[in-house]
């Protein structure tokens, strides 16, 4: 311990200029962050976002130049350190570097997801920068040797080795870091837990494999026999996966298409994803109400003290997504929460959500809408009612439930035109007429295909 | 014993056999110089004993301790001086000899200001501002100021200037009565060890490692001219 913390003292004092650089872009971030946003995700959003530069370049810094921040490796090795301590010493003293933009991070982080404890996703943070470290340091050793053997051709065997290595990394990474937070949404002591333990055992195979590098110079050199075999090994352990993922994925995909056609908002939104940015959790929200996955969003009520609002995405807003894709559990949980949004005006169009539930024709949300005050004769900025813009876009089983239930048919758009020119042909003039609609008719007409 | 070679062989990664069944004991106060020609492996020797190469048989034992032991103690016994070591150019010199004065318990600043004056080097100025041969003197001062037992020199006199180099040699010698060490200087210019160095380790075209008295030197190379 002695021993870091003279390290971290004498990193300090070799790079003063730098670390002051480093604390003046941190100190740059947390002020925009500070000043120029007033909600405390858009404040995350941003601290989390831009601090997370500065930390990627410092590493990809780390691992590409051979003497930029300490002693090269064979200093480090002349030293009187056994081997675990110019390892341990040398990437515990490189995480001090980062100081000042994790302190940026995990501010942004602590504002955008307060549920988390911040001490532990702080201890998380500098475990992933240390081995982060480790691996830089480790190939800094491959990189001071390789540059002898450069030029010879059989090398880039090894780095194809190499390569794969960092790719099976990444993907056991990825992989267990998704099963440990989508695995316990709820259970967010448990995800974090759970990422200590994963951190350290990446932290024993990573150290293992440095004092590996350490003792055998081979392992930067190509040995026929020995570096076919393990490339062969790790290209097949990738290869394989990979090629069944892509294929059941297209399978799966053939069989969906056959099986169902995916919701109109659904895909919609998908789009959109593409273009704008939002939280993950918003996002994953948003679907989850396009998708009906109720499951999803009792998670996102529990982890959250309200539903986004105001988010708008598709020039609607939540309670236009719920009634667009036929969500009455939603809509009833906006009633009980925000019962004033029932006519909530979209950002563009100025529609309501029960123009969104005639432009997919959901007749159920249309239903709840109207039994709960949804205006009927409200106009768009086209001056289309419900009623038009059901017909216009061939839900008739909308024209029939908005007629019975006493929409004014007689209304004008701004082109002059009132519903009957949008229905002509329809059959549907004496549908409307009638006083009350059977539920015969309704359901016969609800159940075309649209 | 400082140290000990025990039937060591060792190949460089392509296969080809630098050394074999070498066997070598280095007393307490005994100077060695290591000569051969480029590519002989005289800085894998170094780096062997070092712990930086994997060896194909054999043990090298520095201090009781093999050297590629993951967790060895000893090492502050031993001080390394390559001429490609590197360090961050904005060090300050008085810094790098206050990093060195940590690690080395008998780190004796008194040598160290004595060698400062002798090679005219400046303290208060940043490594990277230095020539080459500059960065070397101050890595000679840390060195002997650090009072070590077993030093490993490889190529450092080289780019020495004369002055210097004939200060090295002449320190060097002085050295034994001051501090009981062993010397391991690995070297191109035969005639920087027939002054101060007890005995010299030749490797020939054949990797055969011989050790020879200094005076033998010159025969060393006789021998292979004629041969």
């Amino acid at each position: 311990m002695k021993l870091v913390w003279f390290f971290c003292k004498q990193h300090f004092i070799f790079n003063k200029y730098r670390f002051l650089l480093i604390s003046f872009i941190s100190s740059l971030i947390l002020s925009f962050g500070i000043f120029f946003y007033d909600k405390a995700a858009d404040k995350a959003a941003f601290l989390m976002q831009y601090s997370i530069y500065p930390i990627f370049i410092i590493l990809i810094g780390k691992i590409n130049f051979r003497n930029n921040m300490m002693f090269d490796v064979k200093h480090m090795m002349s030293l009187p350190m056994s081997k675990k301590e110019v390892i341990w010493t040398k990437s515990l003293a490189d995480v001090l570097h980062y100081f000042p933009v994790t302190f940026v991070f995990l501010y942004g982080f602590y504002l955008g997801f307060p549920n988390y404890n911040v001490f532990i996703v702080g201890i998380i943070l500098h475990f992933v920068l240390f081995i982060a470290n480790m691996i830089a340091f480790n190939k800094r050793i491959d990189f001071a040797r390789m540059q002898h053997a450069q030029a010879s051709f059989k090398n880039s065997f090894l780095w194809l080795n190499k390569t794969f290595d960092s790719m099976l990394f990444i993907f056991i990474i990825m992989l267990t870091s998704s099963i440990i937070i989508g695995g316990f949404k709820n259970h967010v002591l448990m995800q974090q837990y759970l990422m200590l333990i994963f951190c350290s055992i990446m932290g024993f195979i990573v150290y293992t494999k440095t004092i590996k590098m350490l003792t055998d110079e081979t392992l930067s050199y190509l040995m026929l026999r020995r570096d076919l075999v393990r490339i062969g090994v790790k290209a097949m352990v990738i290869g394989v996966p990979l090629a069944m993922t892509f294929y059941s994925e297209k399978f799966i995909q053939k069989k969906l298409k056959n099986l169902k056609q995916v919701s109109p908002v659904v895909k919609n939104l998908n789009k959109e994803y593409e273009k704008i940015s939002l939280k993950v959790d918003d996002k994953r929200l948003l679907m989850a109400i396009a998708q009906q996955n109720t499951q999803e969003i009792e998670t996102y009520l529990a982890t959250h003290k309200d539903l986004p609002w105001d988010i708008e995405i598709l020039g609607g807003y939540i309670p236009h997504i719920a009634a667009g894709s036929g969500n009455v559990m939603m809509l009833e949980e906006m009633l009980k929460r925000r019962p004033e949004l029932i006519n909530m005006k979209g950002k563009h169009k100025k529609r309501t959500p029960l123009f969104t539930a005639m432009a997919n024709c959901q007749l159920n949300s249309a239903q709840f809408l109207l039994d709960h005050g949804a205006k009927l004769d409200v106009q768009d900025i086209h001056g289309d009612t419900p009623i038009i813009f059901a017909a216009k876009n061939k839900c008739y089983g909308g024209v029939v439930l908005l007629g019975h239930s006493g929409a004014n048919i007689e209304i004008a758009n701004k082109k002059n035109k009132t519903l009957q020119a949008y229905i002509k042909g329809s059959g549907l003039d004496h549908i409307i007429n009638q006083k009350s609609p059977t539920d015969k008719i309704k359901r016969s007409i609800a159940s075309e295909p649209k | 014993m400082i140290l000990d070679f025990q039937n060591v062989s060792y190949c460089i990664p392509n296969g080809q056999s630098i050394y074999e069944n070498l066997n070598l004991k280095v007393h307490h106060n005994e100077y060695y110089g290591v000569l051969g020609k480029n590519g002989a492996g005289k800085t894998t020797l170094i780096e062997m004993i070092m712990g930086m190469r994997k060896l194909k048989t054999g043990n090298i034992y520095a201090f009781g301790e093999d050297v590629n032991h993951t967790g060895r103690k000893n090492k502050h016994k031993i001080f390394v001086v390559t001429h490609d070591m590197q360090v961050p150019g904005n060090i300050i010199l008085k810094d790098l000899f206050k990093f060195y004065a940590y690690f080395y318990p008998q780190y004796d600043k008194e040598i160290e200001a004595q060698l400062v004056e002798l090679f005219e080097l400046d303290a208060s100025k940043k490594f990277g501002t230095l020539s080459t041969g500059q960065k070397i003197k101050a890595f000679l001062c840390a060195a002997f100021a650090a009072r070590a037992q077993l030093y490993l020199f490889d190529e450092v006199t080289a780019v020495l200037d004369p002055k210097s180099r004939y200060n090295f040699f002449k320190f060097l010698n002085q050295y034994r009565d001051i501090n009981d060490c062993s010397v391991f200087l690995a070297t191109n210019i035969a005639e920087d060890l027939e002054n101060c160095m007890d005995k010299v380790l030749f490797i020939d075209d054949d990797h055969n490692v011989l050790v020879k008295d200094t005076h033998d030197i010159n025969k060393l190379f006789g021998e292979k001219e004629s041969a």
